[in-house]
């Protein structure tokens, strides 16, 4: 009697564990689990008092993080936001690398956060979730909220209206067209060589090849990230290719075509080929699944140059110093091509991404008060965060802490998560953003060298022509697929083995221009009247 | 365990019994019951929203305000050079995987029930049962790690003189690298079925086959394998279901731009369409056509099996 009832019991207890397995399982996956704070720490206490004011504002948000994806909510920066800016969010985090493919998933699933970051009207998706109502016009709270609008261009607000309703739907975040990937190298190594700093490609060529040689165990060159091609872009120029961009047609000014159908962009990409080949890249380049695998050889010391963003010379700087005291980073000036073009940097667009809001939500107007206050009282805690975690005031001057000197709670994992939007000057305030960011690295002396070496990237731009709020139809209709079917295999073969020939690659292009390419082309040139080169971040 | 057979005399004196059965088995229903409702839910329910495939449709209209297209998609997945490309490669990875994956399991079930020492065979099991426990993103990254061009078997073929190979690049060695990483990960947990097939193989067929002189490899030619045939009959023929199914997580995690032409596979390709392109309609109809002809091949698996008197599945 007493093995039944036992047996029974069993049977219900795992009935019931698997009921709530299968909720979990299909429970909503927000990161962290909840909002619910830690106490705040007492140094934020005095920020709190003089905080937003106001009705608490409570929305859920999705963005994508450019950091590990490793928040945990409940922290301590967490609760010190919430306390000062008077808000609870619920947030939702995507790396970079794989939000627009999730965040579409998360969109076909009907229900919305109040705010997501999107990749805006430019991609016909998001243009069309306009057109079904998904999300609220915000035209009005614009006229209401004059730093939110201000921080955009109008030239940019224009190119945002629907062109179907003439309304604004989308928040853009507004970026520096100018950013430059710069070619880190090990200097020690080179001057170890006595090599001085290339200035044309096929010196480079001809200094990776010694290093190759010299340091066996290390690889001559290697990036990170999915899409390498495009790590690359800056030297890419130098081949005067805009990568992943469209430009004049060599054979009609009037007209402009994407960079893949141009000479100077085969040019740049069988230049990467017969690096592979030659053993100058690092083999697992487009390949290794970690896409921070790169700047890790880099700052472990086991490999002599990397292309990485402009801000990247303060971390990796910073780490190759803890690996290696002697070792010493520096940046390589535009190199000059094969054919004589002077490189520079491939420019943005100035938007990057920006924010929807859902029209099922009630709280947009207040997220707008919010934002508006964000940037303009909230300045001084956007900018530097909590006094004594995250920055020290040094003779009345706030000196940001290293990350590595921070507490968890307030790295930049935490801390990236919980931000929005900051102000377009702010991005390149030399002095007022990045160079008190070197000094808090103990990189001072570095700051005059690294800003020459921006101002020399920009010396020469090679922007996209085409603007992004241009649409073809035939793209948006079978784009993806004559992509699939003809080009992405010849990137492929060029770029990640190395058997790939120009033939190959011109008969992919072709099929590509056969196969619906040349309407798109047509449909592209017969949207924008203007093909003259755009002029971001002159 | 449930009950005994149900006396098909009328459906009433049916129905009655299997309620009276279910009553008295409730706590064994109560376990099968989140099962029941898994496939409720993720299996049956879906099923409304295939009209997507009928229709041009819109995320925030809905399915129902979305309007019809007739086969419209159909006709572009016809006319889609992929197509054919990616039946081909679909077919030759699966094909690959049942002619040298297939009979793995069977082989290494009948190479364990040899094996005398009860912890050594325990501790083999547990090793070979692990790989499957692993998500194909967990392993893959475990693969990389020894055919990366800087992995471990590069570094051994270097050492031994030669010249390392594009294991992950090289559209040559994409199907060895995915039959070869799909049997190690699977083997262990794939021979289970056919170890409990040897479990309830009566010992009196092995004493009779000893009596009439049967050694080891005659008992496990004539007895064991012959035990366990109608686990490999409806192995098979779920294999042959799902044909056109090839491995989703395992080929999308080698694949590349450098290896597509021969590794792009439906499921793959519905994916990069579906959610990457937004194009849920043409995903939908690909599905649609994909389970129209996997169901095809299961009806004829099972009525061949059937037809040489293995087990079917119904």
């Amino acid at each position: 009697m007493k093995r039944s009832v036992f047996k029974k019991a069993t049977c219900l207890l795992m009935a019931v564990l698997m009921f709530a397995c299968m909720a979990a399982g299909c429970g909503n996956a927000v990161a962290g689990g909840g909002t619910e704070a830690n106490e705040a720490s007492g140094e934020t206490a005095g920020e709190a008092a003089e905080g937003r004011g106001g009705d608490l504002l409570s929305f859920t948000y999705l963005r994508p993080v450019w950091q590990p994806a490793t928040f945990v909510s409940g922290g301590a920066y967490e609760q010190a936001l919430f306390d000062y800016a008077n808000i609870e969010v619920d947030v939702q985090i995507i790396p970079v690398m794989e939000y627009d493919a999730k965040v579409k998933t998360v969109v076909a699933g009907g229900t919305l956060p109040d705010v997501m970051w999107a990749s805006g009207p430019a991609d016909p998706f998001w243009r069309d979730l306009e057109n079904q109502g998904a999300f609220t016009s915000i035209d009005e709270l614009l006229e209401s909220h004059p730093n939110v609008k201000n921080n955009v261009s109008e030239t940019v607000w224009n190119q945002m209206r629907n062109p179907d309703d003439g309304k604004i739907y989308f928040l853009p975040r507004s970026i520096a067209s100018d950013v430059p990937f710069f070619t880190f190298y090990r200097k020690d190594w080179f001057d170890a060589q006595n090599i001085p700093e290339p200035t044309t490609i096929d010196e480079l060529n001809a200094a990776l090849e010694t290093i190759k040689n010299a340091y066996p165990e290390a690889v001559p060159m290697t990036v990170g990230m999915g899409g390498f091609e495009w790590m690359f872009k800056d030297l890419g120029t130098s081949f005067g290719a805009t990568v992943g961009g469209w430009v004049a047609s060599a054979d009609d000014p009037d007209t402009i075509i994407p960079a893949f159908l141009t000479e100077e962009q085969e040019n740049y990409f069988f230049w990467l080929q017969d690096m592979r080949r030659d053993g100058l890249l690092d083999p697992e380049v487009g390949i290794n699944p970690d896409v921070n695998h790169g700047k890790q050889k880099f700052m472990a010391g086991t490999a002599a140059a990397y292309p990485g963003g402009y801000p990247d010379f303060i971390e990796i700087s910073a780490a190759l110093a803890k690996t290696d005291p002697t070792a010493e980073v520096a940046i390589m000036a535009p190199l000059t091509g094969p054919t004589g073009v002077q490189g520079g940097t491939r420019t943005s667009y100035p938007v990057d991404r920006g924010m929807y809001f859902s029209s099922a939500s009630d709280v947009t107007a207040e997220f707008f008060d919010f934002l508006e206050w964000w940037l303009t009282d909230a300045t001084d805690f956007r900018r530097y965060g909590v006094e004594g975690e995250m920055y020290n005031v040094v003779e009345g001057k706030k000196v940001a802490i290293p990350e590595a000197d921070r507490k968890d709670d307030y790295k930049t994992t935490q801390i990236e998560p919980l931000s929005f939007f900051g102000r377009i000057e702010e991005e390149l305030d030399f002095e007022g953003t990045w160079k008190p960011a070197f000094v808090a690295n103990g990189l001072e002396e570095k700051f005059e060298y690294w800003y020459d070496s921006f101002m020399a990237y920009c010396e020469n731009r090679f922007p996209d022509y085409l603007s992004p709020t241009v649409l073809s139809p035939t793209s948006a209709e079978i784009g993806a697929q004559i992509w699939e079917s003809t080009l992405s295999t010849a990137y492929g073969a060029v770029l990640l083995n190395v058997n790939g020939t120009r033939e190959q690659y011109q008969e992919q292009a072709d099929a590509w221009l056969s196969q619906g390419g040349q309407d798109i082309i047509n449909e592209i040139n017969a949207a924008q009247a203007d093909k003259s080169k755009p002029t971001y971040g002159e | 365990m449930i009950g005994k057979p149900l006396p098909m005399a009328n459906k009433q004196t049916a129905r009655s019994s299997l309620w009276k059965r279910i009553v008295r088995n409730k706590w064994v229903y109560m376990l099968f019951l989140p099962a029941f409702l898994y496939f409720v839910i993720f299996a049956f329910v879906p099923f409304y929203w295939i009209q997507i495939a009928f229709k041009d449709f819109k995320i925030f209209l809905g399915v129902n305000a979305s309007e019809w297209v007739g086969l419209k998609h159909f006709k572009t997945i016809f006319a889609d050079p992929m197509t054919g490309r990616l039946i081909f490669n679909t077919l030759r990875i699966s094909l690959a995987n049942i002619v040298f994956g297939f009979p793995v399991p069977i082989i290494f079930a009948l190479l364990l029930n040899e094996v005398v020492g009860r912890r050594y065979k325990r501790l083999v099991q547990t090793v070979s049962y692990f790989p499957h426990f692993l998500s194909w993103v967990v392993y893959a990254g475990v693969v990389f790690a020894i055919v990366g061009p800087k992995g471990a078997l590069n570094s051994l073929i270097s050492l031994l003189g030669g010249k390392p190979a594009s294991f992950i690049t090289d559209p040559g060695l994409f199907i060895p690298v995915i039959v070869v990483s799909g049997i190690l990960k699977g083997f262990g947990w794939g021979a289970i079925i056919y170890l409990a097939g040897i479990s309830g193989i009566d010992p009196i067929l092995y004493e009779a086959a000893c009596i009439d002189g049967a050694g080891r490899w005659k008992q496990m030619w004539h007895v064991t394998l012959p035990g366990i045939r109608p686990f490999i009959g409806l192995n098979l023929c779920m294999a042959v279901a799902g044909i056109l199914n090839a491995s989703f997580d395992q080929v999308f995690m080698f694949l590349n731009n450098s290896n597509k032409t021969v590794g792009e596979v439906i499921s793959t390709y519905v994916y990069k369409m579906g959610m990457l392109s937004n194009k849920y309609e043409y995903s939908t109809a690909v599905g649609l056509l994909q389970g129209v002809v996997s169901t095809l091949l299961l009806v004829s698996a099972n009525a061949l099996s059937k037809r040489l008197g293995e087990k079917s599945l119904w």
